[in-house]
């Protein structure tokens, strides 16, 4: 269906209650834990400002769906659309800050921001999920580079001029949601990183440039998929750093390496929805049946992406999330104490059952005519929080594949060892402090 | 090509002020071809540093200030009453008054979003100026037992009002109709407090008629509000 008229607009987005990945986000974001995600384009010029913020007004007008800020509810919160043009500010408070802590001029739950020649869109998660992010930001790319030179091609399917779909803003975990389908059993509790928090303002980002060819060539060898090398990768950098820690450290703590990795459900499922639409996979090492060497960490994570990505077993996630929210009793409760028991089931069931998150945005495909003017993307993940302490964020564009680190701690032992790996490996890695 | 030497953008030609970080670019210098730092300049400096501090560092700038022009003003009257007098007697009032004050704004510069620190500590201050102030005069004398009790009531409403504030969504006349129900609580509870200091016991008379006529004005604003806000839609606001 298509959404052309005035009417028709006001009737579809004029509020809309939140997916359903993104309900349990209002009850435990904080001025730390911002739940808020940047993905940057480095241009080879200085962005041209008029240029840019005639590219934003185009934007706009084809995303009117992200143009949203968060209202309470008296059971759930929801999104209100806001008749107010998008602006654009300066980047030089830092990445990923809270939209709410402290409240801002700026009422939406996106925000773009521009410095020299980097180019950067900041999206709380409570909007929408790295895809809905991205292509929100290669129509700006597209919208840019036309308004600097008239031969740039509108990306397809998100032409300002173009009608936009309900499809676009709709829940699709609803959508494909079955009643039938029983239940997923709740994972044991993981290893945590033991590094010692930074000092407020605590967040700091990492970010290095790996040869994508390389990297490429390096996964193949294995017969893995570049993100089930990194995860790999990742997970035995973990294990290295459980086999440093002293033994009386190493006995308190758990014995499992957990990663979550979240997966892009558009590619499972037809949706052209904007909104949350991924959910997670959570590949393993148990440390009480002995050490692993990478060979048997990477023989342990192809197997198990391949087998979580099936079809049935992400209905079967679907259906335990889905199926909570309908929970007649669950949606009675007024707000303030649905938060609550929000806010305690993400820190029991949550960063409690994994280590580590490692998200890949994969390989982002432009014209020649944009990619000629773009250098390299950069995806910041949110913030960790204080249990997780290390976020990872991975994002591909033409040679060059940016892995970034956001990181809450004063070590950067993880990092050190996860580039030192794959420099070991021959890859050829470029480190860049964003 | 005109660029802005703190945001590093390309602008357009026209362009005298950047519209991102406000630095002014009428200068030759704010042009790529120009390698000289606009920074140099006397008085700039201070200019740009001031618009690239954080909140935070601009309240604590404001802190110091103060703190400086406080105390100044305590070593100004304390030597003014020492020279005059060859004793410290009046300036014991300043200094208090100074020194609470001191307290006062850097409860409110650092622990601004801490209500109840904030407000706590507010109050054990100014309740200390006054048992001070009863130390320093022995005539004054109602400090502990009228003052100290007036102020509780004074700071248990504005917490209580601050906290409905905070957590009212949409603001507007609801806020007005809050105050003036704080207002009229507020007279209940100094009448009670006076009454009871003077006669030790609680008669409420003034303060019920000054309640009365508070109440509908408050019911009228909180009427205004929640029939005239658009954005007050039962449909979603009870969504389920």
């Amino acid at each position: 269906m298509k959404v052309n008229s005035i009417h028709d607009k006001q009737e579809n987005y004029a509020w809309m209650p939140l997916d359903n990945a993104a309900k349990i986000y209002p009850a435990v974001q904080s001025r730390e834990f911002t739940i808020v995600f940047r993905i940057s384009a480095i241009l080879n010029d200085p962005v041209n400002y008029s240029c840019l913020v005639r590219a934003i007004q185009k934007a706009e007008l084809r995303f009117p769906y992200f143009k949203v800020t968060l209202k309470k509810g008296f059971f759930w919160y929801y999104l209100e659309h806001v008749d107010r043009p998008l602006s654009l500010s300066a980047d030089i408070h830092g990445c990923c800050r809270s939209f709410f802590f402290p409240r801002t001029e700026n009422p939406f739950l996106l925000r773009i921001t521009v410095v020299r020649n980097k180019l950067s869109v900041e999206f709380s998660h409570i909007l929408t999920d790295g895809a809905g992010a991205m292509a929100f930001l290669t129509a700006l790319l597209a919208a840019y580079f036309s308004e600097k030179s008239p031969e740039v091609p509108a990306i397809p399917g998100f032409k300002p001029d173009e009608p936009m779909s309900v499809e676009e803003f709709e829940d699709a975990y609803n959508r494909y949601f079955n009643s039938e389908i029983p239940r997923v059993v709740n994972y044991t509790k993981a290893f945590h990183l033991p590094f010692e928090l930074n000092r407020k303002k605590r967040f700091h980002v990492l970010s290095g440039v790996l040869d994508l060819c390389d990297i490429l060539s390096k996964s193949r060898e294995k017969g893995l998929s570049v993100t089930e090398y990194l995860v790999s990768v990742y997970l035995f950098v973990l294990q290295e750093i459980y086999h440093e820690l002293p033994l009386f450290s190493r006995h308190k703590r758990s014995k499992i390496i957990r990663i979550q990795v979240p997966v892009n459900l558009r590619k499972i499922y037809p949706t052209r929805s904007m909104r949350n639409f991924s959910l997670f996979v959570l590949p393993e090492i148990d440390l009480r049946l002995g050490d692993y060497t990478f060979e048997e960490i990477v023989k342990i994570v192809y197997h198990k992406m391949q087998l979580e990505t099936d079809e049935k077993v992400i209905n079967k996630i679907i259906a335990r999330n889905v199926g909570s929210e309908r929970n007649l009793i669950v949606r009675g409760i007024p707000l303030f104490i649905k938060n609550l028991i929000l806010r305690w089931k993400f820190y029991s069931k949550g960063p409690n059952q994994y280590s580590g998150v490692v998200t890949n945005l994969g390989k982002v495909e432009l014209p020649d005519e944009m990619a000629g003017h773009i250098s390299r993307l950069v995806f910041i993940p949110p913030p960790p929080n204080q249990k997780l302490k290390v976020n990872c964020g991975v994002i591909g564009f033409q040679e060059k594949l940016v892995v970034s680190f956001g990181n809450i701690t004063t070590s950067l032992d993880l990092e050190k060892k996860f580039f030192r790996f794959l420099a070991d490996q021959g890859i050829h890695v470029k480190l860049t402090v964003y | 090509m005109k660029i802005c030497p703190q945001c590093g953008v390309e602008l357009d030609e026209q362009m005298a002020v950047c519209p991102l970080c406000k630095s002014a670019l009428d200068s030759p210098s704010s042009l790529i071809e120009d390698s000289s730092s606009p920074d140099d300049r006397p008085g700039r400096k201070f200019y740009i540093d001031y618009f690239r501090l954080t909140f935070q560092q601009k309240r604590k700038l404001f802190w110091e200030l103060s703190g400086i022009i406080l105390f100044s003003g305590i070593l100004v009257t304390l030597i003014i009453d020492f020279v005059t007098t060859k004793s410290i007697t009046w300036s014991r009032y300043t200094v208090t008054v100074f020194l609470v004050l001191f307290v006062n704004i850097t409860l409110l510069s650092f622990w601004r979003h801490r209500l109840l620190f904030l407000l706590g500590g507010s109050f054990l201050s100014t309740s200390a100026l006054l048992v001070l102030l009863d130390m320093y005069n022995k005539r004054i004398g109602w400090g502990t037992q009228l003052g100290i009790p007036l102020l509780l009531a004074f700071y248990i409403i504005i917490l209580l009002l601050t906290m409905l504030t905070r957590s009212t969504e949409h603001k507007g006349f609801n806020i007005l109709g809050y105050c003036f129900l704080a207002a009229g609580i507020m007279s209940m509870c100094i009448e009670v407090i006076v009454s009871w200091y003077f006669l030790k016991d609680i008669t409420l008379g003034w303060s019920l008629i000054v309640f009365a006529c508070m109440v509908p004005i408050a019911l009228i604003l909180f009427f205004l509000h929640y029939r005239l806000n658009r954005g007050m839609d039962l449909r979603r606001f009870f969504h389920i």
